[in-house]
């Protein structure tokens, strides 16, 4: 499916590509950073409210997204993932708790998100075949 | 930068802008403000109990303490997604939970109009026009529930943030039907589940039947079980726990009867009721629009036609016939929009389609564009009708009196037992504190032991007043194992010494004022305190608690 966008044969031409689509995402995150930074701001709330958002949702849905949506553009995907994990991350968690891991702790929050990004990171390196 | 990432960047702008600044405004600018959440419902009450108990408790099923049942290792069977997310929120922010339910509402509605633009930028390829139609969709839905009318809102707007990303994936699934496709689809369909089960379940129903129905020459039933075993194996630890609260719950309590109340559609205790205001809620024609792309995909009418009259004849015909279940009537009043859909969808087209036979004039005009101005007065409707909710009734508070409700919460101690008389679901402003409300349909329990304490006939018996207290009521699983568990009930209305309460309200009333003034006149007599009035109410501390309040 994803082959029209990335060519299987310029492998070259991929790696840049990949990059180029990492990147992306990354400006997506900030760009949420930074728009929820002028709105707390404006707000006079804590800012930690946002990276928590990052943390729960937006990375385990961006994994989800990529994973599920390869042929969408990066702001797509950041988009569609960053509210699917509205349940993606929570569930997670859920059923870590589930299973008697205290999980309802910045830690284990932290796993997740971290998970998440090395997944990103992980399926944005794989190499597609056409 | 091109011109798609500057559409992208201004859609975002222009949804996040709307919504944050059109609902915190008018909060003064506070982002985490409470208000109105949590007002006026037993159920997001306890849910704000059930989160703060598992953020305390650093776990997901402990009973919390302040329900007074003090029952360990009892599973949460809610809907985890709102437990945990607000849970996970607070853990790592700091800001506490009863402050978070709000923002999280409101960053589901952004993400709400989010889906919806992708929904249909995939369906019609124009962002712009996308962009309108998430709003109209996503706009009426917000102000529905933005005072938090009906109990279960939470559960509202998280099963509507998955509608439209489910529907993406669904529509993948149907055109490339490959295992990740089916699988991705699956995956969301059991997270989906988590969110407010039954409607989940009756939604990926009613969406595999259109699967069936649209592209039954290329579906491959074997795929679609899959789709369906992989939506169960997400979903099963959570359905584990969901299905003892039905089902042993049941059994344990015994009091799951039949339909007990045929009102449902008429009588205004049942929320929401269906009338012409809410009819035309915005989940009304989401459906609708989905029931349009069914007619539109296959000319055969019989079988979506079959499917809701179906749904309906559940949801509104057993009823007045006296037959049904808990979880099938009372339950599925969230539903009854859902599947109204496909028959306002059917209505629409109908109509369109006679405008554009019978007026000649009419008839090169783009049907689209007919379904378009139905969409778009269906939506004008809907916002008429949600505006014209009073801000101030028995279902909703004004800003003064919900001043009245947050001074109590923050000028009593957690865990203090809190009797109220006159209030409305007040509970839901005072987690972590024991709520008593009495119950003014019980004459024998409630209305003659009012009556006794107004007129002076002060006893033991008369102080033993029918009172119900915040949390839940009867048959919750607890666990005994990983997967087992026991079921254990609790009946939270019954008679109680209302001199155990630390605090008493006192509010207006139509019926019983005057006896509530008199109580509270005879409570001060015996050496409670007055520590707060307003317009509204009447706090008192009671200063001989366990003895003789009254």
């Amino acid at each position: 499916m994803n082959a029209e966008k990335i060519s299987p044969t310029a492998v070259g031409q991929s790696f840049a590509l990949r990059c180029f689509r990492i990147k992306e995402n990354a400006l997506v995150a900030v760009s949420f950073l930074v728009l929820f930074w002028i709105f707390t701001r404006s707000a006079g709330q804590a800012f930690s409210i946002w990276y928590s958002f990052l943390a729960v949702m937006f990375f385990p849905g961006l994994l989800f997204a990529k994973w599920a949506l390869p042929d969408w553009s990066a702001w797509e995907q950041a988009l569609f993932g960053s509210f699917v994990g509205f349940g993606a991350g929570p569930i997670i968690i859920y059923y870590l708790s589930y299973i008697g891991l205290h999980s309802i702790q910045p830690m284990y929050i932290i796993g997740v998100a971290v998970f998440s990004i090395a997944g990103i990171i992980l399926l944005d390196r794989k190499p597609k075949s056409a | 930068m091109n011109k798609e990432s500057l559409l992208w960047i201004g859609f975002i702008l222009l949804v996040i802008g709307i919504t944050f600044f059109g609902e915190y405004r008018q909060y003064e600018g506070k982002i985490a403000h409470d208000y109105p959440a949590t007002i006026n419902a037993a159920d997001p009450a306890s849910r704000t109990s059930d989160a703060e108990i598992a953020l305390l408790d650093k776990r997901l099923y402990y009973e919390p303490p302040w329900y007074a049942i003090g029952i360990p290792e009892r599973i949460q069977s809610y809907a985890p997604l709102m437990l945990v997310l607000v849970s996970s929120l607070s853990s790592l922010s700091g800001i506490e939970i009863f402050d978070l339910y709000y923002f999280v509402g409101v960053i589901a509605m952004a993400g709400i109009a989010i889906g919806w633009f992708l929904y249909f930028r995939k369906q019609w390829g124009k962002p712009w026009l996308a962009a309108i139609a998430a709003l109209i969709l996503s706009y009426p839905l917000e102000q529905f529930n933005h005072y938090m009318l009906r109990i279960g809102e939470y559960a509202n707007f998280f099963v509507a943030i998955f509608i439209p990303y489910l529907l993406i994936l669904f529509d993948r699934m149907i055109k490339e039907p490959s295992w990740k496709n089916i699988a991705a689809f699956g995956i969301l369909a059991g997270i989906q589940f988590t969110t407010y089960p039954t409607t989940a379940v009756m939604l990926v129903g009613f969406l595999l039947v259109y699967a069936l129905i649209a592209h039954r020459s290329k579906m491959n039933w074997k795929k679609v079980i899959i789709a369906g075993l992989i939506m169960v194996l997400v979903a099963a630890p959570y359905a584990i726990v969901f299905g003892q609260t039905v089902f042993l719950g049941k059994k344990a309590a015994g009091s799951f009867v039949l339909f007990k109340d045929p009102a449902l559609l008429r009588s205004p205790s049942y929320e929401p009721s269906v009338d012409f205001t809410n009819l035309l809620t915005p989940v009304l024609y989401v459906l609708a629009i989905l029931g349009i792309f069914v007619l539109l995909k296959k000319p055969s009418l019989r079988l979506p036609a079959i499917l809701s009259v179906f749904f309906v004849f559940i949801t509104l015909v057993l009823p007045a016939l006296g037959i049904g279940e808990y979880y099938f009537t009372t339950r599925t009043r969230y539903l009854l929009f859902v599947f109204l859909y496909p028959l306002a969808a059917i209505g629409i087209f109908t109509a369109a389609q006679a405008i554009t036979q019978f007026i000649p004039q009419l008839r090169h005009i783009d049907k689209n564009k007919v379904f378009a101005v139905f969409i778009a007065a269906l939506a004008v409707v809907s916002i008429m009708g949600v505006r014209a909710i009073s801000s101030d009734g028995p279902r909703m508070f004004s800003k003064e009196k919900y001043q009245d409700f947050l001074w109590v919460r923050q000028n009593t101690p957690n865990d203090s037992v809190i009797l109220c008389f006159g209030c409305q679901q007040f509970e839901g402003f005072v987690t972590r504190r024991i709520v008593l409300q009495p119950m003014y349909w019980d004459q024998e329990k409630t209305i003659q032991p009012l009556l006794q304490l107004a007129q002076g006939n002060i006893t033991n018996e008369s102080r033993m007043l029918g009172t119900e207290y915040t949390g839940h009521s009867t048959g919750y699983p607890v666990r005994t194992g990983l997967f087992t568990f026991k079921m254990s009930g609790h009946e939270s209305y019954a008679k109680r010494d209302i001199c155990i309460a630390d605090y008493f309200i006192i509010m207006g009333n139509p019926q019983l004022g005057e006896v509530f003034q008199a109580i509270g006149n005879r409570m001060l007599a015996k050496n409670s305190t007055v520590i707060r009035q307003s317009q509204y109410m009447f706090i008192l501390k009671n200063n001989n608690k366990g003895g003789e309040c009254v």
